[in-house]
């Protein structure tokens, strides 16, 4: 009891509030620039956390982080760009919907989930951090490369016409994630003589061309900004409170979103970006009209914003508990916590309780002032978006673009390879290959290379080394997951044949 | 006009070549390096083969490239890349500025004549956008954007 007064104490100071709507802010118009990292926005914001007591400086970073997290959504509505990978699945509904100038709906539903993700998140930290910190250091080298092959099976679901197509996507993302130096290995691959490839295929570089390029050339095709004016009705719909009942009124799919956040966050190296295409993924499993996924399904945006926002409180379990930073926003982060002495660990909670606890509870801060800070920001961002000519605002989506993918590495090379992914993305995007599976290539390949090499390697002594991929009970329980995931729609469509016959059979009984 | 193509067959045929190209480029390394990238590699052909199947046996026929100004396209790709490959030599900013202005150039021509009062303002417009965004990569977030050989 003591401990919650001091936390609330040390919290209700006007000082740390500005520091959360600042941090939010800040975070939100850097995740909604495409190719800005939420780990970019938090390490140009770190110097400025030098001289703040340690709780400050993690309450600002806490508040940047979630907010960019969220920002991410801005531009996968408006521009049909994730800001961040952990946007991905909100472009694939929102983008729709803003077309059919339902922005402002859509930018209030992402809005409402993040805020009830981010707050999820904190309770999950606050109350499940032990056994939670228990299960993550479960995950071996042959549950990583399980778990990815868990991930291809979203594949059927992000593919909207052929599902081999789907997977020629797929395969052809795994291969450009290979391309460089071999995570185990260790030799160059695939880098056809040029030095620049050894680097490999930077998975943001990937997403911004496969994204936006294709966009930008849509735009200068159809002469006009893709964006419709936004509608009396979805104005109405964009509200706080016609958002947060629209919300609720799926509690299911928010609570299912909320779990998928949580255990992929706790799992070192997944973090949002893959968090929000599971919980995408399953929401569209599961709801009753599938068909109107892909064309601005409300419950897309609800599962995709709740799991990746989820993730920022999630990922927080292995670090304060084990110290294994789950996303490289997370690495930023410990750095501060070592850099004032502070050691993720048991102490944190006891000795730094107070400090520890006040930092969990300001992410939940952060999470509440995402909604007057996203409302408004967004339909700021909407209005610019709208408001300027096409002839202005596809160059200048092209300059932020370039501007963002140089400043990953400084590397032009990077540059030249986004654009030159985007041109083939948008060729094959013309033969019906679409980019959201070569992007979840890129992501998984490298999870899947080093688990699958890694698992062989600790298996040399034995006859099999394979066999160690089956070995742990965890590995079998995903696997298992994996099979049903692959074989539920061909078991619902099964289902679905054999009582048609029945149904009709029954519409022809004659009344007695 | 509207074209309607085979899309499985020409995908399944660009997926071989993608294989090839990367089966061709795998470099001379050791198993632990190449096992996975080889597996991939066969998955990657066995999928273009089934589509190449597809294609000659149940063929899906999409129209490609039916939808808006094709020239459109084309130019924009050109003035992207040329503006790309112009920073190394000219500088992020001078390229920019000659690339966005161009570019806005190009597209308002296909709904208005592109007078020079239009072409000043517009270059008064990209000026202080590139001014703006420059500033605040290179002053505030110190990213060292290329300079090119005027500013050397």
């Amino acid at each position: 009891m003591e401990l919650f007064w001091n936390v609330a104490t040390t919290l209700m100071d006007p000082f740390v509030f500005l520091l959360i709507l600042g941090g939010v802010t800040a975070g939100l118009f850097v995740g909604a620039m495409p190719g800005l990292t939420a780990a970019m926005a938090l390490s140009v914001l770190l110097p400025f956390t030098f001289k703040l007591p340690p709780l400050h400086g993690l309450v600002a970073l806490g508040a940047v982080y979630m907010g960019a997290i969220y920002g991410g959504s801005f531009a996968a509505i408006l521009v049909n760009t994730p800001g961040t990978p952990s946007s991905i699945a909100t472009a694939f509904e929102g983008y729709p919907m803003a077309k059919d100038g339902r922005a402002l709906e859509a930018i209030g539903l992402a809005t409402v989930s993040s805020a009830i993700g981010g707050l999820a998140g904190v309770f999950f930290l606050l109350l499940l951090s032990p056994p939670l910190a228990r299960l993550s250091i479960q995950f071996g080298s042959a549950e990583y490369f399980w778990v990815a092959m868990l991930g291809l099976t979203l594949i059927a679901s992000l593919s909207p016409g052929s599902t081999l197509k789907g997977f020629l996507g797929g395969s052809i993302g795994m291969i450009l994630a290979a391309v460089g130096v071999a995570p185990i290995g260790g030799e160059n691959r695939f880098t056809f003589g040029m030095p620049v490839l050894q680097g490999g295929v930077e998975m943001i570089v990937a997403l911004i061309g496969f994204f936006v390029i294709p966009e930008l050339f849509n735009m200068a095709a159809h002469g006009r900004a893709a964006l419709a004016e936004v509608t009396l009705e979805s104005r109405k719909r964009g509200t706080f409170l016609a958002a947060l009942r629209t919300v609720l009124s799926m509690p299911g799919n928010l609570i299912r979103s909320c779990i998928i956040g949580e255990i992929v966050a706790i799992i070192p190296g997944a973090g949002g970006s893959i968090a929000n295409l599971v919980a995408y993924n399953e929401a569209k499993r599961a709801s009753k009209h599938p068909e109107r996924f892909g064309k601005g399904a409300v419950e897309g945006i609800v599962a995709s914003e709740s799991s990746n926002n989820v993730t920022v409180a999630g990922s927080m379990v292995p670090l304060l508990t084990l110290g294994i930073p789950g996303a490289p926003p997370d690495a930023v982060i410990l750095g501060v916590m070592l850099m004032h002495g502070l050691r993720p660990g048991l102490d944190l909670f006891t000795v730094s309780g107070s400090l520890t606890y006040g930092f969990i509870i300001s992410m939940g801060l952060a999470a509440l002032f995402m909604i007057p800070v996203g409302l408004l920001g967004g339909r700021l961002i909407y209005r610019v978006i709208v408001k300027t000519p096409h002839y202005l605002l596809v160059p200048s989506i092209a300059l932020v673009t370039i501007l963002g993918t140089y400043a990953l590495r400084n590397s032009m090379s990077d540059v030249v390879i986004m654009l030159l992914l985007g041109t083939s993305g948008f060729l094959l995007k013309e033969l019906g290959v679409d980019s959201a599976p070569i992007v979840l290539g890129l992501i998984l390949g490298s999870i899947a290379e080093m688990g699958f090499v890694q698992t062989l390697l600790r298996g040399t002594a034995l006859e099999h080394p394979w066999l160690m991929l089956f070995e742990n009970r965890l590995s079998q329980i995903i696997i298992v997951l994996m099979v049903l995931s692959f074989a539920s729609p061909y078991l619902s469509a099964g289902v679905r044949r054999l009582k048609k016959p029945l149904d009709e059979l029954r519409d022809e009984e004659p009344p007695e | 006009m509207t074209r309607r193509a085979n899309t499985d067959l020409l995908s399944g045929i660009l997926g071989l070549a993608i294989a090839g190209v990367f089966w061709w480029g795998r470099g001379d390394v050791g198993r632990l390096s190449i096992m996975f990238p080889h597996a991939l590699l066969f998955l990657l052909a066995a999928f273009s083969v089934a589509l190449v199947v597809k294609g000659l046996v149940r063929p899906e026929l999409r129209s490609i490239f039916a939808e808006g100004d094709r020239a459109k396209i084309i130019g924009c790709c050109a003035i992207l890349f040329v503006w790309v490959l112009a920073i190394s030599y000219i500088g992020f900013f001078l390229s920019s500025v000659a690339g966005f202005w161009v570019m806005a150039c190009y597209l308002a021509s296909s709904h208005r004549k592109v007078t020079p009062l239009l072409a000043a303002k517009l270059f008064c417009v990209v000026l202080a956008e590139v001014t703006f965004f420059y500033l605040i990569f290179a002053k505030l977030l110190y990213v060292p954007l290329p300079t090119g050989a005027f500013f050397n």
